[in-house]
């Protein structure tokens, strides 16, 4: 982008890159360079809850997983725990609950890894005012060759053990409603043991890496596009970090409990849905709180936050550290995501070596059964944050009702807040507005790994576009890129 | 289409040729792409000439602004930095007619298809029998 002065005028940028779908957004100033507004809009459109009417329920798990080639091990699982409930299923056996929860885990890892190594660390490791020709992860792979290699083995055995547990590295069938369809042979358990140090060992490097350039440039990045905020997650029965399964618990900006022990069936009671006429995304909040003050933050910060322990050695000593930056607050610095996403991907390479050790794994009690129900709700710690499905079932077995709130959505106002705060702090009274200064209003967007294909539903795709725009709607500069 | 050729090469049981049908290229591909000396991408074609248009591919980092995918030049881009390799790559799209939902392909595109695999058999063993393809 060229500079420009900032007489009254709008920014637009127009796709946000290196997110998953298709995104724009808008900063509005007014005559004294004052932010008068700043959001992102979300121009797709997702129609998988109309899609799903009309089939039949144990097709759920498989087509809900087409809205995303990232994370639909979520959408799968989220769709098969609903389904258990709508076959009347509350408990699994414990080979198919573990043969899911290894899934949950390959997937967690796949995606925490792919985020930071491919989509963030082009901005952490060579800078957020590269070039952005080279600030990619092609320009990762020739600066730091050893890394690239580090990232694309990760992902690889992340995809790996997705495919050893649903059939397919992406869109399998492994969780059916009432278990699973399969469980390991010791030949796959063996395949997957032979890496899962090397996993581990890198998973540790990699939280290792990010804390140094954290603790290193803190004043910069803690105050990165941050504010304050609520905080909604599952947490175990017990407060322990649980990213398969658990009961809701929401905290606020000082982390008092808003609510707690809350059952996914109950969702409606504390969270809803609210709207807005400029973003296809819906923008969610806590009911008691009301829209204004009620929304809320998802994902590993949040999760992080929320969580009393980790029951994992590993990762449970890299949160308490974590949680020292906060000082008995939650952490609230939007770039510190990346450094609870690192503390998971810990967590999830310590559970696939603990249940690559356990028995179950390999057991032949693959599904259990029980009385039909027609309204089911399951919400499971996706990548991205909580995952809610709901869907109602009538004695046709056909869906008639599905809602999906995803985390991106949820993250929505977040992001909006993020974005207010870097044009507050880096565009906000300055003459000039630098291709630099636009990608750290990127690279808060980021930090939530946003899936815009989730939270709508990605058709196509569109050039990037940056426009400077007076308040009267005349283009002042505009650069187009890719 | 991808799927349908990956399938239909794979029946011919080539000594020394591997399939494999994804949903999408990603930075992983690099890895698989690394092992072997000849790798052909196949993708069904919307606009392109009939039956199938076949391009030879250099590494390139073409990305796109969503990079949760990546083109099959940047898949290699990725594979000459990290791996220092970079095998004979070919990109064949063939020309499908209907992109509904719907199962099978048209006929036309299944004819489409048939030479294509005529031409990825003359690639991989050349007019000379030479095989080609072998893993690294």
């Amino acid at each position: 982008m060229k500079a420009s002065d900032t007489k009254q005028k709008k920014i637009v940028i127009n796709p946000v890159t290196r997110i998953e779908g298709h995104a724009k957004v808008t900063i509005r100033m007014d005559d004294k360079g004052k932010i008068d507004a700043a959001r992102m809009h979300i121009v797709e459109f997702r129609g998988f809850e109309r899609f799903v009417r009309g089939r039949l329920y144990w097709e759920a798990p498989t087509i809900v997983q087409r809205l995303c080639g990232i994370c639909p091990v979520s959408h799968h699982l989220c769709a098969a725990k609903a389904m258990d409930g709508i076959i009347g299923v509350d408990k699994l056996t414990p080979t198919a609950e573990k043969m899911r929860r290894l899934m949950h885990y390959g997937q967690t890892f796949q995606s925490h890894a792919l985020h930071f190594f491919h989509l963030s660390s082009p901005d952490l490791l060579l800078g957020y005012d590269a070039d952005p020709a080279i600030r990619n992860v092609i320009g990762i792979a020739l600066k730091y060759p050893d890394l690239a290699k580090q990232a694309i083995l990760m992902r690889k055995y992340g995809q790996e053990i997705i495919k050893a547990t649903s059939g397919k590295k992406i869109h399998g069938t492994g969780a059916v409603p009432g278990g699973i369809n399969k469980s390991l042979s010791n030949e796959e358990i063996a395949l997957l043991k032979n890496d899962i140090d090397q996993m581990l060992e890198w998973s540790v490097q990699s939280v290792d890496l990010y804390k140094k350039m954290y603790m290193d440039d803190i004043d910069r990045l803690s105050n990165l596009g941050s504010f304050e905020s609520n905080f909604v997650s599952l947490v175990r029965k017990d407060g322990c970090l649980d990213l398969y399964d658990g009961l809701l618990r929401a905290k606020d900006k000082d982390g008092k409990i808003i609510f707690d022990k809350v059952r996914p069936i109950d969702y409606l009671k504390y969270i809803r849905e609210g709207v807005r006429n400029w973003s296809y995304m819906k923008f969610p909040f806590i009911t008691s709180l009301g829209q204004e003050k009620g929304w809320y933050r998802v994902g590993p910060l949040a999760r992080v936050n929320n969580c009393d322990f980790i029951d994992t050695p590993i990762a449970e000593k890299q949160r308490q550290e974590f949680m020292e930056l906060g000082k008995g607050r939650p952490v609230h610095s939007t770039m510190a995501y990346h450094w609870a996403r690192l503390i998971e991907t810990v967590h999830s390479a310590e559970k696939i070596k603990e249940l690559l050790d356990d028995p179950d794994i390999k057991g032949k009690d693959l599904v259990t059964a029980g009385k039909r129900r027609h309204e089911s709700v399951a919400i499971i710690e996706a990548p991205r944050g909580s995952l809610f499905h709901h869907y109602k079932v009538d004695d046709n077995d056909q869906i008639t009702m599905a809602n999906l709130i995803v985390s991106t959505t949820s993250n929505n106002e977040p992001m909006n807040q993020a974005i207010r705060r870097v044009a507050e702090d880096h565009i906000a009274g300055q003459k000039k507005v630098t291709e630099p200064v636009l990608n750290l209003v990127e690279v808060a967007i980021r930090a939530y790994d946003p899936c815009l294909s989730c939270a709508t539903h990605a058709i196509g795709q569109m050039p990037l576009k940056v426009k400077l725009v007076d308040f009267r709607g005349q283009v002042i500069d505009e650069k187009v890129r890719g | 289409m991808g799927p349908y050729l990956s399938d239909e090469i794979g029946k011919l049981d080539l000594s020394g040729v591997d399939t494999d049908a994804n949903y999408q290229l990603q930075i992983e591909d690099a890895d698989l792409v690394s092992k072997y000396d000849l790798v052909i991408f196949i993708d069904a074609d919307a606009e392109g000439p009939e039956p199938f248009n076949a391009k030879r591919l250099e590494p390139e980092a073409k990305l796109s602004y969503t990079t949760h995918r990546l083109g099959p030049e940047s898949v290699l881009a990725l594979c000459k930095s990290v791996y220092g390799v970079v095998p004979e790559s070919w990109l064949i799209g063939v020309r499908g007619y209907s992109f509904d939902v719907h199962e099978g392909l048209t006929e036309k595109a299944l004819s489409n298809s048939k030479e294509a695999v005529g031409f990825i058999k003359q690639l991989l063993y050349g007019d000379k029998g030479k095989k080609h393809g072998n893993k690294r």
